[in-house]
């Protein structure tokens, strides 16, 4: 080892060549997991396959339905969870001084940011599917998918809250703006990728989540016509199809095409994300 | 010292004082602003120049643990009324900071954001204010041509006239200025005293700086502040050529400071 410490040039290649081999290598498992399922799905994807009606159990026919259901439940979830988690983000930067209060509210986020899908899960049958007798439907699946993301949302609206610059506050008082108008106009804007940023991460957990979605959500397979009918998501459909082996086929199917979705929504989300930055930040 | 009529004194402060979680900050201080001038805060960092100005526009309610008593007039009316409404005060009574603040957002929006805050919705009216604040502060020929670029792309000097600019649109009867040239280069601080020295027939500056040749320069009366003690005020020339007090002597000639 003598030569690494009298030749730093070598050393500098040594660590260059190291980190270029584990780029590469974290890249390539994740296109390898990418290609897999796009190789194994895509010669299931047509239109009779998504746009279709599952039949026997999902052994034939489409996956219509689960589509529709990832799209819904997910939305649910964040229509209760944003305004919750970005209003509680709020109050604890700005409305509060540090004091015990806002420390449990934090120390509980944590808390519930640390425990497993399927233990929601079943504080959501308990509570939503059992208690309040929502049964098990879109309603009860997108608060219990909402309670699970939550955490998520708080923590990332208040770290990009607390780093917008204390200035901008004073500055916005001072040209006689009150609380509300210098959060709403200063603040939030200017924190607004950050919350983005968050709230991309909830819907991501909730469009991949399964356990607490089959106990909430249940896995009707029939096209939910209210809030309290029962909705199959894809990664349920998917699930179920591998783990009761009706069809691999179909569940690869299903796989590829939730990938696909999640590439899409993504890739639109961050777009319009920067769009928006650039207008107003130039 | 003048005494001024109450028709002219825009702000007077009478026994005002600030205590801070454990030390006095300002020790009753008396001091007037005479409407159309400048007047001039020097003394040393600490000395409660900054405090004093935040105090004015309530910009104090801000920070944590302190206690204003005393009072503050402006136009014979305490601005710690519970009636006075925050905003309209805070827009009679500007303030541009020591360091330059553009809010992230273009050089139009930061200039008509704080007329579009007090209702003004009307285009045109809006665009009469923004070019009113940038000509004002001697930033328009800069800047007619890219009022969209975002302001934060701007030097430092034009983001501080900008800055300015913010508060004169909004057609306050003070400007507070809180050591606004600290972190400028000799040009741009002259483009800076030029437009207040221009705009004091319309409106009535306090300035607090470290820079005392700047206040000698500027200033139609000034104060100096020691360890929250206003020491002396007077017309900016009596207090510059003859000192009363052998501390206001000892600082002005740089002896300590």
């Amino acid at each position: 080892m003598k030569f690494l410490r009298r030749n730093p040039v070598t050393t500098q290649r040594l660590a260059d060549t190291y980190f270029s081999i584990m780029a590469i290598l974290v890249l390539f498992v994740l296109l390898f997991i990418l290609g897999f399922i796009l190789v194994k799905g895509l010669p299931v994807l047509n239109s009779g396959f998504i746009f279709g009606i599952p039949r026997e159990m999902g052994e034939a026919g489409g996956i219509f339905p689960t589509i529709v259901g990832t799209f819904l439940l997910p939305l649910v979830a964040l229509l209760f969870a944003v305004p919750l988690g970005v209003g509680t983000a709020i109050y604890l930067t700005e409305y509060t001084r540090e004091n015990r209060l806002t420390a449990i509210i934090r120390f509980g986020a944590e808390c519930l940011a640390g425990i497993p899908s399927i233990i929601f899960g079943l504080f959501g049958f308990v509570l939503f599917v059992v208690t309040l007798k929502m049964g098990w439907s879109l309603l009860s699946g997108g608060l219990t998918l909402a309670v699970m993301t939550l955490p998520t949302i708080i923590r990332t609206s208040e770290e990009s809250i607390k780093a917008v610059p204390r200035h901008y506050r004073e500055v916005a008082f001072s040209l006689g703006a009150t609380k509300w108008q210098g959060i709403t106009r200063v603040v939030l804007p200017s924190a607004l990728s950050g919350i983005f940023t968050g709230i991309m991460l909830a819907l991501g957990r909730s469009i991949g989540e399964t356990a607490a979605v089959i106990f909430t959500a249940g896995s009707s397979l029939k096209m939910p016509a209210s809030a309290l009918d029962s909705v199959r998501t894809m990664a349920v459909h998917f699930y179920i199809l591998a783990r009761e082996g009706i069809s691999m086929k179909n569940a690869y199917g299903t796989a590829a095409l939730l990938v696909l979705i999640i590439l899409v929504i993504n890739t639109i989300a961050y777009y319009t994300m920067h769009k928006f930055l650039e207008k107003t930040h130039g | 010292m003048a005494k001024e009529s109450g028709r002219n004194k825009i702000i007077e402060t009478i026994g005002l004082s600030l205590q801070g979680n454990d030390e006095m900050i300002l020790n009753s201080i008396n001091l007037v602003l005479v409407r159309n001038s400048i007047l001039g805060i020097i003394g040393p960092t600490g000395s409660g120049k900054t405090s004093f100005l935040r105090i004015l526009n309530r910009l104090i309610e801000f920070d944590e643990g302190y206690r204003v008593s005393g009072s503050v007039l402006f136009e014979n009316r305490d601005v710690f009324d519970p009636s006075v409404d925050l905003g309209e005060l805070r827009r009679k009574i500007g303030m541009v900071f020591a360091l330059p603040i553009p809010l992230p957002m273009s050089i139009r929006h930061n200039l008509t954001f704080g007329p579009k805050l007090a209702g003004v919705k009307n285009h045109a009216e809006l665009n009469d204010l923004m070019e009113c604040g940038l000509k004002a502060a001697h930033l328009w020929d800069e800047v007619k041509d890219r009022l969209n670029l975002s302001a934060l792309k701007l030097s430092g000097g034009q983001q501080q006239r900008l800055c300015l600019a913010r508060i004169i649109a909004l057609k306050p009867e003070v400007i507070l200025l809180d050591d606004p040239c600290s972190g400028l280069d000799p040009i741009s601080t002259a483009k800076i005293e030029e437009a207040i020295i221009n705009l004091k027939k319309e409106i009535s500056f306090i300035l607090v700086t470290n820079n005392t040749k700047q206040v000698a320069r500027v200033a139609d009366r000034a104060a100096f502040f020691l360890r929250g003690e206003m020491v002396e005020y007077n017309e900016t020339k009596n207090l510059f050529t003859a000192p009363k007090d052998k501390r206001t002597e000892d600082y002005i000639a740089g002896r300590f400071g």
